[in-house]
């Protein structure tokens, strides 16, 4: 806990109540006239960093129970969740190639989807059947058109032979950052769980990066805090890419570039130390940021 | 379209080419007409042309799923049999093209950012039956504020709120001016609340009702 900063008030933050968001889906209505609506029946929103995301000051009933949410005009999501769709450039153009590589239940890939205003190709993976259909389900009532689904593992995705202009791996991970919405976290996972998680982050990411083209973002992200799940697998991979050696297939290289909002990611944890690279990842923390626990890096790789 | 070249087996790429040829098509001329004229009626045929949508076909046997997406998604999935693709809008069964829920919602959008009226059969319901339809409920007759005119019994509706949403899809139990009277006059076939009671049920029956009509003897009524 010594890289939390205020640990004290971090641990008490954990304990309360986190603060809900609702993600505006722009492909059905715009924030403004969502937010009126909304008001219409007692809910009171602030707004926050991201334009499309709302705070949820006051909630006269469920938020999931308004026809609104049923039409799939906004999306329940976490603003440190919306963070690494935010960091993929999709305003850019509507030509570009994406991946999702662990998209259920949907909240990221239906993010991507509305950025790119339904253009060009999202091709989203999910290794579970029973989450699979929670996805389609979601990507449907969002009105969603320029998505693929695959039952497939991140792990595999080089098998459908394509390259993406972005790829955001959403990492499976121990989920700590997770707890305040979910207190059974605390007791549900071992430390033991952070390690499985960190083997499996780093066969995906070494896949993930793989599936990028020249000049394109890989973005990492996980609602974790630990550093072994985190920093240490983004510097593992800059160790790959950077350090590979030359010959036929030129060395790769690897960056991270700096977001404009979150806390710097570690430079060191324990007794290692990382690239120093690594301080423009970004983390989340309940207590500063109002979110949960999030980390997030964008790595350009050429 | 079997690879015989090794010792009479499949090979995976064999299999996944015959999967591909089963599931994912573009439309046959056939299909092509009857789906230009279903979206010309409904006055949404411009959309699709002005925002180069793609239509494919999901074959499920014996009924074929209709799906649109951007048109740089149709070559990855007449290449690669993905789950799902794009947003299934409705089926083609004898000959005759039906909305899905996915679909009014979307033509009702169109026609309603178009300044235009809503060309399918629908109802318009207040803003209190609109909350017991998202539950799943009938539709009472003194609930129906306006409706197509010239309704038969028993025909296919959307039912619309009165922001002119779609938010389910009925079948009525009378025809004109008898369907606003007491009692209950539409049945919801399906409503878009029906995925969230769907987390809690049999999701391959969710998801049945998610690309099709659903089956005439699922009903519920609010007697």
């Amino acid at each position: 806990m010594q890289y939390v900063p205020d640990v004290e008030r971090f641990l008490a933050k954990m304990d309360a109540r986190p603060t809900h968001y609702i993600r505006v889906n722009t492909l059905k209505i715009e924030p403004e006239n969502l937010a009126e609506r909304l008001a219409s029946k007692g809910f009171e929103l602030r707004r926050t960093f991201l334009s499309e995301v709302f705070a949820i000051l006051r909630a006269p009933f469920s938020v999931g129970a308004t026809t609104e949410y049923l039409l799939g005009y906004y999306y329940v999501q976490d603003l440190g969740s919306c963070v690494p769709v935010d960091a993929m450039e999709l305003d850019s153009g509507s030509d570009l190639v994406v991946m999702d590589m662990a998209a259920a239940p949907g909240g990221k890939t239906t993010f991507i989807s509305q950025k790119m205003k339904n253009a060009g190709v999202v091709v989203a993976l999910e290794p579970q059947e029973k989450r699979l259909r929670s996805l389609v389900f979601n990507l449907a009532r969002c009105g969603v058109t320029n998505t693929c689904v695959y039952l497939m593992d991140g792990g595999r995705a080089n098998d459908l032979k394509l390259k993406f202009d972005r790829v955001l791996l959403d990492a499976p991970c121990s989920c700590e950052g997770v707890i305040p919405k979910d207190m059974l976290r605390k007791t549900s996972h071992k430390p033991d769980d952070i390690d499985y998680c960190a083997n499996r982050q780093k066969m995906l990411i070494e896949a993930a990066a793989e599936l990028v083209k020249p000049g394109g973002l890989l973005i990492y992200s996980t609602c974790s805090f630990a550093p072994e799940e985190n920093e240490m697998i983004v510097d593992w991979l800059l160790g790959r890419i950077n350090n590979r050696a030359g010959g036929e297939n030129k060395a790769r290289n690897a960056r991270i570039e700096p977001l404009p909002h979150g806390n710097s990611g570690l430079t060191s944890f324990g007794g290692y130390t990382f690239d120093d690279n690594l301080k423009n990842a970004r983390r989340f923390y309940p207590h500063i940021d109002n979110t949960l626990g999030f980390f997030v890096a964008k790595i350009r790789i050429r | 379209m079997n690879d015989n070249n090794n010792g009479g087996k499949e090979t995976a790429k064999s299999r996944e080419a015959a999967a591909t040829d089963l599931f994912w098509k573009k439309p046959n001329r056939q299909q092509m007409t009857i789906l230009r004229r279903a979206f010309d009626k409904w006055s949404v045929f411009e959309f699709f042309e002005q925002n180069k949508m793609a239509i494919l076909i999901k074959d499920l046997g014996g009924k074929k799923a209709v799906c649109i997406s951007s048109s740089q998604v149709e070559p990855i999935v007449l290449s690669s049999a993905p789950y799902s693709a794009g947003m299934v809008i409705g089926e083609l069964k004898k000959k005759k093209f039906s909305l899905n829920l996915q679909g009014a919602e979307l033509f009702a959008r169109i026609n309603r950012d178009q300044g235009k009226a809503f060309q399918f059969s629908h109802v318009v319901v207040s803003e209190d039956a609109e909350k017991l339809v998202l539950y799943g409920r009938d539709i009472f007759g003194s609930s129906i504020v306006r409706a197509t005119s010239g309704l038969n019994e028993n025909q296919v509706v959307i039912i619309l709120n009165a922001r002119s949403e779609a938010i389910g899809i009925g079948r009525t139990r009378f025809s004109g001016d008898a369907l606003q009277r007491n009692g209950v006059a539409v049945t919801t076939l399906i409503d878009a609340g029906h995925y969230l009671r769907g987390e809690n049920q049999d999701l391959d029956d969710v998801a049945y009702k998610m690309q099709l009509r659903p089956p005439n003897e699922q009903r519920r009524s609010n007697s």
